[in-house]
């Protein structure tokens, strides 16, 4: 059997959707049931023929060709795979029959050798016998597993670039994120971006459903990545340290200067005290931000920026920033500079501690997303919009979008939505997208789940409202204690800093208790109950754009005390405060969305 | 409930070590230092020996501090500050986490 034969044996859906997409193989199949493809194998090609169509099947199986005029693979290059594995699985049946029978022969011959001899063999079937026999023959050939994890680290950090690569070591969680499974392929899929990588040897012959790359993409990299890991050959902390400090990562002169200066800068604030504090203070900070940033330490960046901020709150006597905050922030700080100064002066690590810059978008596969919640802000930074709270069926996760616009510079008050942009140049607004499905291709996320408003991305506006689908049913929680083990579970993973995403939960709650307005605190305070008669706190602070929500919710706990409504499902975050489970109400479901759930 | 206790009793700490920010870490008022000793006790009585030593550290030096003109324990004086206020926010957000925990377990109590 020729070895294109040979590796087509290999091929699962899987890997062809890899190499094409779900859509394609699904209607190559459907086709391939009305029509005959004459398969020829010609050396190291095999030629695919049907009505006018001629396709070229060559490895890597991206380079086949069809005379159609579609660019990439297509479905006529699948169909002719698919029909290739049929012809070589009635090759393998007839070589089969004919190796049994030869082997059948060779066991007898044995076996009465064997059985002359008083051998060890007897009771072992005839063809295991002599397989076995073969196999001691046969040389000892490398598994694909084995060629994996000879793969040098080098090779792996010069097919991506550096920020993919630092995005690798700071934002991946090998023990978690992948699920690993073996056959005559190693498929790796990464459970948080839900891609699949199916690893081949050649290693040009593996798949990616995420970019559907043929080259060695950093999906592919993390792959084998995560195959090395599990099998204990590469460490987290070895792969930052063999990532060498070098004027290419790193201006190794500036570094040990910034953090100097930074951690002197911090010292002084600590000694002075802050009721002290310089007023030039904040601009210290921004301009020791901006070197950071210059030095690549993105993490102290975002820390020294944020303590800036929050020194010029201080200074201004802003209500929301205490002295205890300032501390909190400074001492965080004065935390991370020690990890740096220690990795530097080690020469190793440092790529640990000084993090990805953590808005970097990569890319997604297909994603089916369905508008479950709106929520409008008003943030301190000067900044207003709406979010767009989406489950993703495939993953059953959350992602967001958001649409900002500076308020800074408005004078006037705004009308309508001008500024908020529709992504993806969906023909709806935004408040239809709050209830929409929208398949998304080529997209792209941050690790926090939220989605880039990217061109490149395609996306598809299957519907405007109706039902949710049946896979929401899974994550709605109805106790309240299975929903805060779920929560300690995200709390423990994300060791104790958690993203916005990983604090929205959907809640069914059995009823909703008391609804109370405090006017000192300005907030509604309210108790869900569970079926299991526990209790959860929710609160609801007041603000023009919540005014509307504290309203429904009063409305809502009238006509429950009147029997006359069911409760909907309740979609917002968890946080904890104070010793208590606090729960943040964005938005409610209701059930005729989850009419099967 | 001792979970609540125990935050509670860290949040005092905490906003003793505040207090003492706002100050300084040059010296220390007889105010903050009388304060000091008392929260070390309590905070023995509580088990949490680790921390009691610590404050006690931090007194004595801080009031070494006083009577230093070039403030050569600086840099002591800061890191030991800063071990004591990580020790503090992480205590507060276990001993927090484990509170709501038993909180949300609980089938019976009322509202606030």
């Amino acid at each position: 059997m020729s070895e294109i034969m040979q590796f087509l044996k290999t091929v699962d859906e899987e890997y062809l959707i890899g190499l094409s997409n779900k859509g394609i193989v699904k209607r190559s199949y459907k086709d391939l049931e009305s029509v005959t493809v004459k398969i020829t194998e010609e050396g190291d090609e095999i030629l695919g023929q049907y009505d006018d169509i001629s396709v070229r099947l060559k490895l890597p199986l991206t380079s086949s060709t069809c005379s159609c005029p579609s660019t990439s693979i297509c479905k006529h290059v699948i169909m002719t795979i698919l029909a290739a594995q049929k012809v070589g699985e009635n090759m393998a049946t007839q070589e089969g029959k004919t190796e049994e029978s030869a082997a059948g022969q060779e066991a007898i011959t044995s076996q009465a050798v064997a059985t002359g001899q008083g051998a060890t063999s007897q009771g072992k079937p005839a063809g295991q016998e002599a397989t076995s026999q073969k196999a001691v023959q046969e040389p000892k050939e490398k598994t694909l597993g084995s060629r994996l994890l000879e793969i040098p680290t080098e090779r792996l950090r010069k097919a991506a670039t550096d920020k993919e690569w630092m995005g690798l070591l700071t934002q991946t969680d090998w023990e978690e994120d992948f699920e690993i499974a073996e056959g005559n392929m190693i498929t790796v899929r990464n459970l948080k971006f839900q891609w699949t990588v199916k690893l081949s040897w050649p290693i040009e012959l593996s798949t990616c459903s995420a970019c559907h790359n043929e080259k060695l993409c950093v999906h592919k990299v993390a792959a084998i990545l995560a195959w090395q890991f599990r099998n204990g050959v590469v460490t987290p902390e070895g792969l930052a340290e063999e990532t060498v400090v070098s004027e290419d990562d790193f201006d190794s002169e500036s570094i040990p200067e910034v953090l100097a200066d930074a951690k002197a800068l911090l010292d002084e604030m600590l000694l002075v005290g802050s009721a002290r504090l310089s007023p030039e203070t904040p601009l210290g900070l921004e301009r020791l931000s901006l070197r950071a940033h210059g030095a690549k330490l993105p993490n102290l960046e975002e820390m020294l920026r944020v303590l800036s901020e929050m020194v010029s709150g201080y200074h201004a006597r802003r209500a929301n920033i205490t002295a205890a905050d300032l501390l909190r922030k400074i001492v965080e700080c004065h935390a991370l500079l020690g990890k740096l100064e220690r990795a530097v002066s080690e020469g190793k690590g440092i790529l640990t501690f000084a993090g990805a810059f953590r808005s970097e978008y990569m890319d997604v596969p297909d994603l089916l997303l369905h508008g479950i919640a709106m929520r409008e802000f008003r943030s301190a930074s000067g900044y207003a919009g709406k979010t767009i709270y989406f489950f993703e069926e495939g993953s059953r996760a959350f992602y967001t979008y958001t649409a900002a616009r500076p308020t800074i510079y408005e004078k006037a008050k705004r009308r309508g939505n001008a500024g908020e942009q529709v992504p993806w140049e969906l023909p709806c607004t935004l408040l239809q997208l709050c209830s929409a499905t929208v398949r998304l291709r080529d997209g792209k996320a941050n690790a926090e789940g939220r989605l880039s408003s990217t061109s490149q991305a395609h996306a598809e506006l299957l519907r405007v409202g109706g039902a949710l689908p049946d896979a929401i049913g899974e994550i709605i929680f109805d106790d309240f204690e299975e929903m805060w083990k779920a929560y300690l579970e995200r709390s423990k993973k994300a060791q104790g800093e958690l993203s916005e995403a990983e604090k929205l939960f959907l809640l069914r709650p059995k009823d909703l208790l008391s609804v109370e307005y405090d006017e000192v605190r300005q907030k509604s305070v309210f108790y869900l109950e569970d079926f299991q008669g526990r209790r959860l706190r929710g609160e609801l602070a007041f603000s023009k754009q919540e005014e509307t929500a504290i309203r429904s919710l009063e409305r809502m706990h009238e006509k429950r005390k009147r029997q006359e409504e069911e409760l909907p499902v309740f979609f917002g975050s968890i946080y904890v405060r104070d010793g208590e489970c606090i729960f943040y109400p964005i938005e409610t479901v209701e059930r005729v969305r989850l009419e099967k759930n | 409930m001792k979970e609540q206790k125990i935050r509670e009793e860290l949040m005092q700490c905490r906003e003793l070590m505040t207090d003492v920010f706002q100050s300084g870490l040059t010296g220390l008022p007889e105010s903050l230092k009388d304060r000091c000793r008392r929260e070390e006790t309590f905070v023995r009585q509580y088990g949490m020996e680790w921390l009691a030593d610590r404050i006690e550290e931090l007194t004595e030096l801080l009031e070494k501090q006083r009577h230093l003109i070039g403030g050569e324990n600086a840099e002591e004086v800061v890191g030991l500050f800063c071990r004591i206020i990580t020790y503090l926010e992480e205590g507060i957000r276990l001993s927090g986490l484990e509170e709501a925990g038993i909180r949300i377990s609980q089938r019976e109590w009322e509202q606030e």
